[in-house]
């Protein structure tokens, strides 16, 4: 395991690009002194832009950030937003320096902290501008509840960043949530792609189900599917990840949500055929999902969950015709830090989970969570 | 087949088809240090299907839990498991068979026939069916004979079964064309997998990407701005107690015939109409035909054996080649080669390839790399220092795998001051995630009839074809006494003298 290390200049600043990058050149020359001769690589992938309102989560953000210039070396700007009272604009630079600990090179990915107030807030778009590097892609993850009719929150989507990542499993109601974020995605003047950390985690269930339905006589009675149950956390409404998942099992599968006949119940329209999706709440999951089945119209089921033992799933096929077979996998439990780390560098639009979106939000839309 | 909607988006996680791998030789030492250990971790990657089976096949009378149990002890023994891993270990167990019988008996392929249909109903391997043998090379005629026989290399509609056999693919060009005819009468070519588990390696593979897949290089990879390449396959190890195996093989058939001559095809073929197994070893065979045979008399002047000799090896004295057990005092196999060979073809014409390989060389490494051109004219004549050196381009296998590029700059200052500074890609250092090993690869390849990377009837033959003369005059002067070089260090002087009479020299690793 690489550790890092932290290089920090005691200086605020005020929002002047030009004193930043003379700041992190600085930086860049301490970086070289105090490397023992050892070469010192400065890497950049991406800007990246955390964005947050509450200082209790800068723990979690600091977490992600120490595991950064080994995954994704990049620019990253901290905003640091006090949403009770004003401030002016000011800034520090600081260095994190990925260290072999058997010798060799030393990687190191830059960082500018910005603070700012309820009266500076509005023009951190106009003053993040000189500071992000030239010609790479820019990440907004915006820490906290996702506000899609907040006008800093598009302002950057419209103008500023290329991504932006937020956890729709923050929303107070999940259906509504969703929709506002689907709204968001789909209005024309946002040109940002989203990404969602609640996606991030049901990407796991994806790859298990995918596998699960892939040898051939599965791949056969993928048109004959007519039950579908997402077991998930808790006793009430479903989470974001099991509208997720129902959604994008729709959106693969080309099903169209047509009503919901009961609380947790929704019926899809698959050409000829209905299929019936249930959610169905388990008092005790790992995670936000305990388990998905599919079962088709001859009796045969294929059915992925999470064992009792911590990080291991089983997928079971069974039917008629064909003996039950199980297998138990691994089924990794990531630490939510990996898991915002993999989010973050996942490149570009994902049409997939624009399909699942609008899928989820249409789900949600018929009263299933209500 | 109907596509699988579900996979769409998700990073190519390649699963085979539920099948059986049916192992000859399961109580070997490649089965437990190898295989198994493969297999296992294949399944904590979640890349093998439901229903996985294996099949194994011994000497030893066994039940399927003490065949199980003995697995569990080599996977325990090479920490791919602890003592304490117990669900996964159980569902892979689950799925374990043994078959007793002799290679030459048909009583036990009868037996085996019955597993395969009884896997074949209760676990849906639906007759598909990889044959391992990881048996000595003697043992493969007989054992492809009899699986012929006992009808099981015939499957349903929906099934397939292939074979994998281990080098050495033969020990010359006749016993290779004989070992073909035999595989020929039983599987048909593209179910024949031959492993040679070099081009397992992920940085192996990266050589094509690296030529193919970025634009910068292969304009500038031919004879008009490429000086020479430099193959070097370096162990720090000596015959390791297989001494006797070593005297049979020597240099020239453990590493120049095939690891060796599969890197220079890569370096050397012309990029492939498609990255399919076809396409790829159509452009393999092309370079192996390509190379220009030494002649007898030319054998002296272009290539250089040698043994080596009581030395040192990480500061721990070692014994020489001879004094090794299971190898005569007086043995005359080859523990170095070095070759400067050419390729005559249009792209590299007139450019030499260095190769060598060797035992307790100083230390381990596996390298190529190509030395460019020095520029047309030499501007910075007044400049501080040795002058310009050529650019090199190192491809690195193993260890510490990455891509290196040797170039010049300025030193900063107000004198012309050039030094050479070496631009690094370090995949360990770089991606988090470890490559697989090269077994799990392969096997996979094999279980999802990906043929690309492993070696097909014509490419071994062509090998053949050129190094079966080289060993053959040496083996004609096997009275004179072979140079001997000190273990520890970087082979004989006259691995030396061979490369500097053209003005270049080895590089130091």
């Amino acid at each position: 395991m690489n550790a890092t290390d932290a290089l920090r200049l005691d200086e605020t600043f005020d929002l002047d690009a030009g004193r930043i990058e003379a700041a992190l050149r600085t930086l860049w020359q301490e970086a070289a002194e105090q490397s023992d001769g050892m070469p010192v690589a400065r890497v950049q992938v991406m800007n990246l832009i955390v964005y947050t309102e509450d200082a209790t989560g800068l723990g979690f953000i600091e977490e992600v950030l120490s595991l950064l210039p080994e995954r994704h070396p990049c620019r990253v700007v901290v905003l640091e937003v006090d949403a009770d009272q004003p401030r002016p604009l000011s800034a520090t630079v600081s260095a994190r320096c990925l260290i072999n600990p058997l010798g060799g090179r030393k990687v190191c990915a830059e960082e500018i902290r910005i603070q700012a107030g309820t009266d500076t807030r509005a023009t951190l778009v106009d003053a993040l501008r000189p500071l992000l590097v030239t010609d790479l892609p820019v990440v907004l993850w915006w820490t906290g509840r996702p506000r899609p009719a907040d006008p800093v929150f598009r302002r950057f989507g419209a103008e500023l960043v290329d991504r932006v990542l937020v956890d729709s499993a923050l929303f107070r109601d999940p259906g509504a949530g969703l929709l506002a974020l689907a709204r968001w995605k789909d209005d024309a003047r946002v040109r940002a792609t989203v990404a969602d950390l609640a996606w991030e985690r049901v990407r796991p269930w994806r790859h298990l189900l995918a596998q699960t339905v892939d040898p051939p006589e599965a791949r056969t009675r993928l048109p004959l599917l007519s039950d579908v149950s997402i077991g998930h956390a808790g006793d009430g409404a479903p989470p974001e990840e099991a509208l997720l998942l129902a959604g994008w099992l729709a959106a693969s599968l080309r099903w169209i949500p047509e009503d919901s006949p009961a609380h947790g119940r929704v019926t899809l329209r698959a050409g000829a055929r209905a299929v019936t999706l249930r959610f169905e709440p388990t008092a005790v999951t790992p995670g936000p999902l305990h388990h998905v089945r599919l079962g088709a119209a001859d009796g045969t089921t294929y059915s992925v969950r999470a064992a009792d033992q911590s990080g291991l799933g089983i997928c079971t096929v069974e039917g008629p015709d064909t003996a039950r077979m199980e297998r138990m996998v691994p089924f990794t439990h990531r630490e939510p830090a990996q898991v915002a780390l993999a989010a973050i560098g996942r490149p570009g639009h994902d049409p997939v989970y624009a399909a699942a979106l609008a899928a989820a939000a249409e789900i949600a839309l018929l009263g299933a969570t209500a | 087949m109907p596509d699988n909607p579900l996979s769409w988006g998700l990073e190519q996680q390649r699963v085979p088809q539920p099948c059986a791998v049916v192992i000859f030789g399961a109580t070997g030492d490649l089965t437990r240090r190898k295989l198994m250990p493969a297999l296992f971790r294949l399944a904590e990657q979640r890349q093998l299907p439901a229903g996985f089976t294996v099949i194994a096949v011994a000497r030893k009378p066994m039940s399927d839990e003490a065949y199980a149990a003995f697995v569990r002890d080599a996977l325990v023994e090479h920490k791919v498991i602890t003592e304490g891993d117990h669900a996964l270990w159980t569902s892979f167990a689950q799925g374990i068979r043994y078959v007793q019988g002799e290679f030459q008996d048909p009583t036990g392929y009868q037996r085996l026939a019955e597993t395969l249909a009884e896997v074949d109903a209760t676990r849906g391997t639906g007759g598909r069916r990889l044959f391992y043998l990881a048996t000595p090379p003697p043992a493969f005629p007989v054992i492809v004979q009899q699986i012929g026989q006992a009808g099981i290399n015939q499957t349903p509609p929906e099934g397939w079964s292939r074979l994998i056999i281990e080098k050495p693919f033969g020990t010359d060009l006749a016993s290779a064309r004989a070992l073909n005819h035999e595989l020929h009468a039983v599987f048909a070519e593209y179910q024949i997998y031959r492993i040679d588990h070099y081009l397992g390696k992920e940085t192996v593979q990266n050589i094509l990407v690296l030529r193919f897949a970025n634009g910068i290089f292969e304009p500038l990879w031919n004879r008009r701005y490429i000086d020479h390449v430099q193959i070097t396959v370096a162990e720090s190890v000596g015959v390791e107690g297989r001494g006797d195996y070593y005297e049979t093989a020597g240099v020239s058939r453990d590493m120049l015939q095939n690891h060796m001559l599969q890197l220079l095809t890569l370096v050397g073929m012309e990029p492939p109409v498609a990255f399919d197994a076809n396409a790829v070893r159509d452009e393999k065979v092309k370079v192996l035909r390509a190379l220009r045979p030494i002649p007898p008399d030319e054998l002296d002047a272009r290539t250089v054996r040698a043994q080596y000799a009581a030395g040192a090896v990480g500061g721990r004295p070692v014994p020489g080649y001879r004094e090794e057990p299971d190898v005569p005092p007086t043995s005359s196999t080859e523990t170095y080669a070095a070759l400067e060979v050419y390729l005559d073809d249009w792209r590299w014409a007139g450019v030499p390839f260095f190769l060598r390989s060797g035992k307790r060389l100083a230390k381990r490494a596996t390298e190529i790399a190509i030395t460019y051109t020095n520029p047309p004219l030499r501007l910075f004549r007044n400049a501080v220092g040795d002058g310009v050196e050529p650019n090199v381009l190192t491809l690195r296998i193993q260890p510490d795998e990455g891509v290196s590029m040797k170039f010049m700059a300025k030193l900063p200052g107000q004198v012309m001051d050039l030094r050479p500074v070496q631009m690094d890609f370090d995949y360990g250092a770089s991606f988090a995630t470890a490559p697989p090993e090269a077994y799990e690869r392969l096997l996979l390849d094999a279980m999802l009839g990906d043929s690309t990377l492993f070696i097909r009837s014509d490419e071994v033959e062509a090998a053949w074809a050129f190094a079966d003369p080289i060993i053959s005059g040496w083996h004609e002067r096997a009275a004179v006494r072979l140079p001997e070089y000190a273990a520890g260090s970087w082979g004989p002087a006259e691995a030396e003298a061979l490369i500097e009479r053209e003005g270049r020299r080895w590089r130091r690793l």
